[in-house]
């Protein structure tokens, strides 16, 4: 039989398997920034999952990844997130690295995650500046400004 | 269920001499009636019957009185040299069909030179029925608390009176402590204490022989001290605050019954004015919330709009390409070659037939297992973009348009505001200006003490969250040495209990809220005479209470005596209800802050809202009028009169004429 093939059997599972972890991790050295994040009044967070998540988007919009020094289990992913959520954060990554095989293993699912991990990771110092940072303004007013922005050139762009 | 069957007073304040008062109700008539003028001794029935079970007397009113001492005095004056005097009250009681004797003695004498001494301490027995035979309990004070605990005894001996005080100010922390009383929540309250202090000696313990562990230790032991006191600060600042509330209201009232020129017109519209600034700002606040939110959700989708778009083509491509659904999926196939036998029986172990099936295998695409997962995400996708960005743009613009609107209607009334209270400082009445003057003052006060409070709050969810990372950093740096394990189990183990326990005692207190908010509700409305002015009662998590009319305004501050004793009684009820304690109702002057017509309107609604309840008035002449008697006297089972001969300053207890 082919080599590959041999491989194939042995790595396979029984069955596909999503990949559902109970946390995802944050550095160590930023479980400050989510908190006061969560905590200030001038923040429009008001929970750990949904700083986790713009913080990844930001990383990802931005190109920023930074892997993990210390990995500190801080969010709850399993119930902390829809599945339309979960799916998004997939996105980042099948988008970036061309990988919707990665979905196939929970090892290839797991490696998602870790890269989600990075992304937050790389945009929570952004989304700390931009929040609480010395920026002038309101910080849901930009967020919304660059929304209608980001919307009209891709429509533009479809169009 | 427990009856008072009768009560035995002997020199006892003003009931010189010995006195028997049977209480025992009849069927279908459980109220006992104990009418007397001021003074008479009523109150000192009620405290009778709390001494005796707690050797407190809760209701002394006067300091001559408290001065006086629980002996008779003319006892006391009468007694000879050496002689010894003694006060007792006696109460017996059916608990559950058992006879339960409760008997609690003070003794007196006079020293040298006619001094009266009364002993401080009292001697308590308690008598009861085990089986056939009537013992003394070793620990009597044991006893009584196990039927009638002393933190519950003010939901079934209360006074009319302090009813009223109940509700009169918003924001009271009676509601609080009541709802904390009757859930006996302070024994949760001691065993997380204790379990915090195991922890604390334990932490310092093991601090002792590791500079790492000692600094964090000493870090958590400061944040621990410092979330006490801004805890104190706190309290200390909300009490401030409904003080400062109470007086601005105060105030307010007291211009709006200014008849002279047109001061209680303009207070009634600053009032109006309050009252929709205050409901529109808080409009505000919610739809600003719900912007934010809105915001926040969309925001994946928008930002990450071009992601979705190649992750929806590339499941796509694989649809199109005939790689989901697959054929054959790769799993079963795997299992197929895994058995080496085809579903039709074929042997595919070796040769042609294996061959064919790896090669089927080879073709098949590792994501075949997966595709039914990725067929619903891209249905997720597909639906979540669509929904979420076609309309994300007149969204905003209703959003935008809202906040918009309400903005300027707030600017107008705060306008119109400014407008009345200028007009209001104009009006040259000496009195008017020093209140209105006073009330700036309160109203600036109170701006500085909401935003104390909320820093202070800020403070100690930081403190708070800072104390959880340093218990974890202190776990974990006891967890890196063998040394600790003893330690380190058991900081985990008193860290679980105590976590449990915490989560435990909010989930009590917030059940026991939701259901004490439901049964007032319940009372009120069904006990309320007006039946089409009130919708609802609500009693948040900060255990303020809210009374709503049928148009939807919080209305506690409009209530009538009247209807705040109603009010009262129906909390008092739902207490009772929640406490599971089955006990007779002892209420001193029910009716003394209420006018006549709603004082007949509670008297026919007493017997209903006390239904099968023994239940013992205290009641003075104005009171019990002949009206309010009839309504009552079909439930009466025993009506007495409390005669006081001034002269002997002794009271009698008679059957009612």
């Amino acid at each position: 039989m082919n080599p590959n093939l041999v491989q194939r059997l042995k790595n396979m599972p029984k069955q596909f398997v999503e990949y559902n972890p109970r946390n995802v991790n944050i550095d160590k050295t930023v479980r400050e920034k989510y908190n006061e994040l969560k905590e200030s009044e001038h923040s429009p967070f008001e929970e750990l999952t949904e700083i986790f998540f713009m913080a990844a988007i930001v990383g990802f919009v931005n190109k920023k990844r930074v892997p993990l020094k210390v990995r500190y289990p801080l969010i709850n992913y399993q119930t902390g997130y829809t599945s339309e959520q979960k799916w998004l954060m997939k996105c980042m990554v099948i988008s970036e690295k061309n990988g919707l095989e990665m979905l196939a293993t929970e090892d290839g699912q797991r490696e998602i995650l870790k890269i989600v991990e990075e992304y937050a990771n790389g945009g929570i110092k952004l989304l700390h500046y931009e929040v609480l940072g010395a920026k002038l303004g309101d910080y849901t007013k930009r967020l919304e400004n660059e929304l209608r922005s980001e919307l009209t050139k891709s429509k533009g762009s479809k169009g | 269920m427990i009856t008072i069957k009768s009560l035995q007073i002997k020199n006892y304040r003003q009931y010189r001499g010995e006195h028997n008062v049977n209480l025992l109700p009849s069927k279908n008539k459980n109220f006992i009636i104990l009418v007397g003028p001021t003074g008479s001794g009523k109150t000192n029935l009620l405290n009778a019957i709390t001494w005796c079970l707690y050797g407190i007397e809760s209701s002394i009113k006067r300091d001559d009185e408290r001065e006086l001492g629980i002996i008779n005095d003319k006892a006391m004056t009468n007694l000879g040299k050496d002689g010894v005097e003694t006060a007792s009250v006696k109460i017996v009681l059916d608990v559950n069909g058992k006879y339960y004797s409760i008997e609690r003695k003070a003794k007196g004498t006079k020293l040298a030179g006619g001094k009266k001494y009364i002993r401080p301490d009292s001697e308590l027995t308690v008598m009861l029925q085990t089986g056939k035979d009537i013992i003394s309990s070793g620990s009597p004070q044991f006893t009584i608390d196990g039927i009638l605990p002393l933190p519950i005894k003010d939901f079934f001996f209360f006074d009319g009176e302090k009813l009223d005080e109940f509700f009169k100010e918003k924001g009271s922390q009676k509601v609080e402590t009541a709802i904390f009383d009757i859930t006996q929540i302070s024994i949760l309250d001691k065993t997380i204490s204790h379990i915090g202090g195991m922890l604390k000696d334990i932490r310092k313990t093991s601090g002792a022989e590791s500079p790492n562990l000692k600094a964090l230790e000493e870090k958590i032991s400061g944040l621990q001290d410092i979330i006490g006191k801004n805890r104190t600060e706190l309290e200390k600042k909300v009490k401030m605050k409904a003080q400062t509330e109470t007086d601005i209201k105060k105030i307010s009232e007291e211009l709006s019954k200014f008849s002279t020129g047109s001061v209680n017109q303009l207070e009634g519209k600053i009032s109006t004015l309050n009252e929709l600034i205050d409901k529109l700002d808080q409009q505000r606040t919610d739809e600003l919330e719900e912007s934010e939110n809105h915001l926040i959700s969309n925001a994946g989708f928008v930002y990450l709009n071009d992601a979705i778009a190649s992750t929806i083509k590339t499941i796509n491509s694989k649809i199109e390409k005939g790689i989901i659904p697959p054929n054959f999926k790769d799993t079963f196939l795997k299992e197929r070659l895994e058995l080496g036998k085809c579903i039709c029986g074929t042997d595919i172990s070796k040769g042609e037939h294996r061959k064919a099936v790896e090669k089927l295998y080879e073709e098949t695409s590792p994501l075949s297992g997966a595709s039914q997962f990725l067929i619903e995400g891209k249905v997720i996708l597909n639906s979540g973009i669509n929904r979420k960005t076609s309309s994300f743009i007149e969204e905003r613009k209703g959003y935008a348009e809202s906040i918009k609107k309400l903005d300027s209607e707030l600017e107008r009334h705060r306008k119109d505001l400014a407008g009345a209270k200028r007009e209001l400082e104009g009006i040259d009445i000496e009195e008017v200006k020093r209140k209105v003057g006073t009330r700036e003052k309160f109203e600036s006060a109170y701006k500085d003490l909401i935003a104390q409070i909320a820093t202070l709050e800020v403070y100690i969810k930081n403190s708070e969250s800072e104390l959880r990372d340093s218990e974890k950093d202190y776990d974990a740096e006891l967890a890196k040495s063998k040394r600790y394990e003893v330690a380190s189990n058991k900081i985990k183990l008193y860290e679980g209990a105590s976590n449990l326990l915490d989560r435990v005692r909010i989930d009590i207190v917030t059940k026991m809220r939701k259901i004490i908010e439901e049964k007032t509700n319940k009372y009120f409305l069904s006990l309320m005479w007006k039946k089409d002015t009130f919708s609802r009662v609500e009693i948040d998590e900060t255990y303020t209470i809210s009374i709503y009319n049928t148009f939807g305004t919080e209305c506690l501050h409009a209530l009538s005596a009247g209807e705040r004793e109603i009010l009262a009684l129906s909390f008092i009820a739902a207490l009772r209800d929640v406490s599971g304690f089955n006990l007779p109702i002892i209420i001193d002057t029910p009716l003394g802050r209420i006018s006549k017509e709603p004082k007949l309107n509670i008297a026919k609604l007493l017997p209903k809202y006390l239904s099968g309840i023994q239940t013992i008035i205290l009641a003075t002449d104005q009171e019990y009028t002949d009206e309010v008697r009839s309504a009552l006297l079909p439930f009466v089972s025993n009506e007495y009169k409390l005669d006081y001969d001034e002269s002997e300053s002794r009271t009698e207890v008679k059957k009612y004429a």
